[in-house]
Parts: structure tokens; C-alpha cells; sequence
């Protein structure tokens, strides 16, 4: 019996083995976004994120995809809090609402203009926080009642969130 | 019938020193008083033996002396006869003196033993704020004082074994008549008449012996130098062992819900006590799974992890050359260590290890991105979740599983340690205590009931 057992252990941790390969990533090698810009521009979708990757595809899903793969290190898109539809890619926000790339839990807004430095973004964001989620206006796309993207005007350096904001 | 003689005796201690022989006259009869130095009290040797054989004894042939020595000229409470030469040597070295007669079938022992020993202090490992401040002892006779002490009731027994060939350590199996299962009291005595070690000398020898050859991690036995501890155990139903030369007593059979019962648990009131409870069983949970966990989430899950919380392990990783594996291995590996360079030096030092290798190194480790602050966190946070168990064995235990965990966590995720976890699942379900599940507690529906600690009724009810 005990040898049984002995076997069944051994089968058992060569199978873990040979159907779990490490393919784990050090987090240390992560280069994680948190701000995700979608731009559109006669037809291509062109993604960039704060840390300074970007891509462009077809659609947003090949955009991601590339700026994953053009990344200088590992992107990680799980860290994504917000999502800002430029100019002209207001249109993707489907898109990027059924992206299983995308964290359901990232908040989304419309920008007027393009934001320069992404990098201020979190911040600006965690001073002026916005409702819709990419989750909710997933639901939305499912029937549920809709929610407002909030809008941000970006001027120059400026910022202001003219609608959809919480509270 | 080989007679017993002063050179039999002589003979089986091969001329040790503290051996001490000692010509007697008694009755105008020359005989001979053996007894070993250091185990027996020379005065009492002399006021309760020597003299009354020098004064009390009449005048007689050999069989007449006996008779006399045997029958109260001598005024020692406890006189027996030894047969052989063996059986001498046995009394001898429990403290006994033993008067040989020459030309006589028989030797009589007087109990002689001396009052050197240490008394009950309290315990060093098991502390309570309140409570019961007394602990076991080296000496079997001293413990089972304590515990009867503690156990007035007629029902308690205790029966003398000895074992160990060369140790002849004594064993006195301690239960509650009415309270125990008989058959679990026979399956021990059984157990305890089958044993001929060379020595029964330690702990682990006793659990080792008396459980049987085991490949577990867990201990067998509850080991506690607690009196109140122990008595609560036979209330309980389960069978005590106590050891000469060990400070402790053993409980059997053993379960994981009776391991993680603390003597805190009955010193404060039953609502304090399992709140108390379910806080050790989350760091029971804590302490084995955290840093399987860790290595699992930040090598292969990452997006499980709150984006504030993962950014700033993103951060603290950045200039670590180790891989997260490594990392939280090698922690692991380091509090191990300083934990058994604490317990192997003297106390004052000890606690210098721990603030130098404890602070100062992992401190300068972190400032030279040699690990991670995070990682530290978890490896110290595991630690200390050991600690909170109340078995040290059980933690120990803990310890090894700890690692393997955190191995398959690393190099496999989530599924890794899951796999991990359904193996100690099986392998605690597998085990047995002197034939009784060690997850009995929690096998039925009301297993949360081993969990809290019920409340004392006037009826007596008995305490989980």
C-alpha cells in the first residue's frame, strides 16, 4: 500500500511538473502601467501607457498587443487604474470595456485633447476621482443602465474633469 | 536457587567507585550493606539502618537475622527482598540500600533515597499569566506527587515500567480509571513491556519509542511541563507518561485540535479564550501558507494582488538580484538560523544574536538590496505566526511544511501550493494517535466546537 502511495505521489508530482511549466515572471522584471492612452488616427489605434511603452494595431487589442510585445521589459497591464480615450478613439470604449487585457476595476474617462505627461495623471486622478469603470460600462454594453464617462479637458499643462465626477 | 552473594553484586558493577560496600555486624553475624553514593542519604543510612541492626538485632542464626531485618528491627518504611543479584542492582540504583546475608536465599533492600532534587519551579516554556505556576520535575516520585496533588481522586492510577537496558529509566503510565479507555491503557502497557532500547534519555525518545516508527513531521505525543496541563489531559480521557530524568509529562493520544489547546485558553474567561483560539489558528494558517503565498503571488499571480500593494513590491524589488523563490527561501533559512543560534547560546548572548542578526542585518541586507523589505516582512511574519502555537513540536512540524509549501508555491503558483496543501490534508488525515485520527476534531459537522473553548457548567460538563 505504502508503495502505492509512493508511485501515485511520484506520477502525480511528474505530472505537476511536466503540464505546470515556470513560467512565472519576477516581479521585479514587471514594468507596470497604471495610465493607458487609446488614440485613433486614420484607423490605427495607437496605445501608450505611463511607463513609456507604446503600440499601434488595427484595433485596440493588436495596439496592446504590440505595445506589450515592443515593451522594453515585461508591461504589465494589471496595474491599470485609468483608461483615457484620446481624440477620435471615443468610439473604442467597447473595446476596451471587453479587453480581457484590461483590469474591470480601471476608470475610464474621455480626454479633450491629448495629456502629455501621463505620469501626472495618478495623481491628478487620485485628487479628482471618477465614477465609470471599464466594468460598468461593460454591464452598460450588456443592458444594464449606463453610466457617464466623465470627460477631462486637457489644455497645454492644464486638466479639468468637466463631468463624472464622484461625489 | 542460586544464592544471592556480596561478590554477585560486587560483580555487576565491575568496581565503579560509588559503589561503596560497607561490612556490617548484627546479631554477632557479619554481613554486608551495599549502597551507591550520591543516590542515598548518608544519615539516613546510618540512623535507620546501621543502627537499629546495630542495637535492635538479637543474637540468632543467619535465618533469624533475616527474619528480624525483614519484619521491623530495621526502622526504614519501605524494606523488600531481592532474589538475584540483578534485581539488587535494580533497587540500588533507584535509591535503595540493600543488606546481603550470607548463606541466605534473600537480600533485603531498605529505601534510603536521598532528598537532593530539585523542586517544582515554574514552567519555562508553557508561561500563563494566570494559573498554575508548577512544573514537572526530573524526578518521577516528585511528579507524580504533583499530579495527584492536583488529582485527588482514588481513580487515579500510575504503573511503574522500566525501560531502557542500559538507562533503566523508570516510566510510570498515569490514567484515570472510568475516564480512559481500558483498551487504550492495556495498547500502552503493551506497548511500554515491548520496548528495549539501549536508553530512554530524551524527549523525542520517549515519543519515538512509544509511538512506533513514524514518518511525520507531527508530533505524536503532546509533551507539556505543565502539571494542570497534564491532569487536564486525563480529565480528558487520555493517558500519561511520565519519565525519570525528563522535566515533562506526555499525553496520548494526541489530536491537532488538542495540540493547538493552550493553558491560557483555561486561564481566562471562554470568550477571551476563542477569540484567543481563532487568532492561533489563523497564524497556525498564516505561519504555514504566507510565504508559499507571496512567492506564488509575486512570481505567478500577480494581478491578484491590490495595484497599490503590488506597486510598492514592484518598487522594493527593483535592485534585488535574487529571485522571489530564492529570496523567501533564504529568509526562511536565516530566521531558522538565528532562531537556533539563539537557542544554543547563553541567554544574554542569545538576545544579542537576535538584535545583531535580527536588526542589524536584516536592516543592512534591505539597505544593500540584498532582499527585499517585502520579503523580510513575510519570512518575519511567518516566524512570529509560529511562535503564537502553543506545541513547540507542533511548530516544528509547521516549520518543515513551511518550506515545502513555499517551494511549490514558487515554482508552481497557486496550484502548486494548493496541490501542497491537499498532501498535508492527506497525510494529517492518514495519521493516527495510539489508533485515534489526528483530525478527529474536526471531522464532524460541529468541528468549530474544537475551535472555541465551551464554557465551564456546573454539572461538569467536560471542557473541549
Amino acid at each position: 500500500m505504502r508503495r502505492t502511495n509512493g508511485w501515485l505521489f511520484a506520477a502525480a508530482a511528474l505530472l505537476l511538473a511536466a503540464v505546470l511549466p515556470a513560467r512565472g515572471t519576477e516581479t521585479a522584471s514587471l514594468q507596470p502601467a497604471q495610465v493607458l492612452l487609446i488614440t485613433e488616427e486614420n484607423g490605427r489605434v495607437t496605445a501608450r501607457c505611463d511607463s513609456g511603452a507604446s503600440g499601434v494595431g488595427d484595433d485596440l487589442e493588436r495596439a496592446l498587443f504590440n505595445m506589450e510585445r515592443t515593451a522594453n521589459g515585461t508591461l504589465f497591464l494589471g496595474t491599470v487604474e485609468y483608461v483615457i480615450l484620446g481624440p477620435g478613439a471615443y468610439e473604442l470604449l467597447p473595446q476596451a470595456a471587453l479587453s480581457a487585457r484590461l483590469r474591470p476595476a480601471a476608470r475610464v474617462c474621455c480626454a479633450l485633447g491629448t495629456p502629455d505627461d501621463l505620469e501626472a495623471l495618478p495623481d491628478f486622478f487620485t485628487a479628482h476621482r471618477t465614477r465609470a469603470t471599464l466594468a460598468q460600462e461593460k454591464a452598460a454594453l450588456l443592458g444594464e443602465q449606463p453610466v457617464a464617462v466623465p470627460i477631462l479637458a486637457v489644455g497645454g499643462e492644464r486638466m479639468e474633469l468637466i463631468s463624472g465626477l464622484d461625489g | 536457587m542460586e544464592l544471592i552473594t556480596a561478590r554477585a553484586v560486587r560483580a555487576l558493577f565491575g568496581g565503579t567507585c560509588d559503589l561503596v560496600e560497607r561490612p556490617v555486624t548484627a546479631g554477632g553475624q557479619a554481613l554486608t550493606l551495599f549502597f551507591i553514593d550520591g543516590l542515598t542519604s548518608g544519615g539516613d543510612i546510618a540512623d535507620f539502618v546501621l543502627r537499629p541492626l546495630a542495637e535492635n538485632v538479637a543474637p540468632g542464626p543467619m535465618a533469624s537475622i533475616l527474619r528480624q531485618a525483614k519484619d521491623g528491627a530495621v526502622y526504614s518504611a519501605v524494606a523488600e527482598s531481592v532474589r538475584t543479584a540483578a534485581q539488587a542492582a535494580d533497587k540500588l540504583v533507584n535509591g535503595f540500600c540493600v543488606l546481603v546475608l550470607p548463606g541466605m536465599p534473600e537480600a533485603v533492600c531498605y529505601e534510603v533515597k536521598t532528598g537532593e532534587k530539585r523542586s517544582p519551579a515554574p514552567p519555562e516554556s508553557e508561561n500563563t499569566i494566570k494559573g498554575a505556576k508548577d512544573a514537572f520535575t526530573e524526578t518521577v516520585r516528585t511528579n507524580t506527587s504533583l499530579v495527584r496533588r492536583h488529582l485527588r481522586a482514588p481513580e487515579l492510577r500510575f504503573e511503574p515500567f522500566t525501560v531502557g537496558e542500559r538507562t533503566r529509566t523508570n516510566v510510570t503510565l498515569c490514567y484515570l480509571a472510568g475516564r480512559t479507555d481500558p483498551a487504550l491503557a492495556e495498547r500502552m502497557r503493551q506497548r511500554l513491556r515491548s520496548l528495549h532500547p539501549e536508553g530512554l534519555l530524551s524527549p523525542a525518545a520517549v515519543e519515538e519509542l512509544v509511538t512506533g516508527s513514524r514518518r511525520t513531521a507531527f508530533p505524536m505525543l503532546r509533551v507539556t511541563e505543565r502539571t494542570d496541563s497534564f491532569c487536564q489531559g486525563l480529565l480528558a480521557g487520555q493517558l500519561g507518561l511520565i519519565a525519570d530524568g525528563l522535566p515533562e509529562g506526555f499525553l496520548a493520544p494526541v489530536s491537532l485540535g488538542a495540540l493547538m489547546d493552550s493553558p491560557e485558553d483555561r486561564a481566562v474567561d471562554y470568550i477571551s479564550a476563542s477569540c484567543l483560539r481563532v487568532l492561533r489558528y489563523t497564524a497556525l494558517f498564516a505561519g504555514l501558507l504566507l510565504p508559499g503565498l507571496y512567492a506564488a503571488m509575486a512570481v505567478f499571480h500577480q494581478q491578484m494582488l491590490p495595484t497599490r500593494l503590488l506597486l510598492a513590491i514592484i518598487e522594493s524589488k527593483k535592485d534585488v538580484p535574487l529571485p522571489t523563490l530564492l529570496e523567501v527561501l533564504g529568509l526562511l533559512a536565516a530566521f531558522e538560523l538565528l532562531q537556533e543560534a539563539g537557542l544554543h547560546l547563553p541567554q544574554a548572548v542569545g538576545t544579542a544574536v537576535s538584535i545583531i542578526g535580527g536588526l542589524v542585518v536584516g536592516t543592512a541586507a534591505v539597505d544593500a538590496r540584498l532582499v527585499s523589505p517585502a520579503a523580510l516582512i513575510v519570512a518575519a511574519a511567518a516566524g512570529i505566526c509560529g511562535f503564537t502555537l502553543p506545541s513547540r513540536d507542533l511548530s516544528d512540524a509547521i516549520r518543515v511544511w513551511r518550506f515545502a509549501l513555499t517551494f511549490l508555491g514558487g515554482l508552481f503558483g497557486l496550484l502548486g501550493l494548493t496541490v501542497g496543501l491537499l498532501a498535508l490534508l492527506v497525510h494529517l488525515s492518514g495519521l493516527q494517535s495510539l489508533g485515534r485520527a489526528y483530525l478527529a476534531p474536526f471531522a464532524s459537522a460541529t468541528g468549530g466546537g474544537a475551535i472555541l473553548r465551551r464554557p465551564y457548567t456546573p454539572e461538569g460538563g467536560k471542557m473541549s
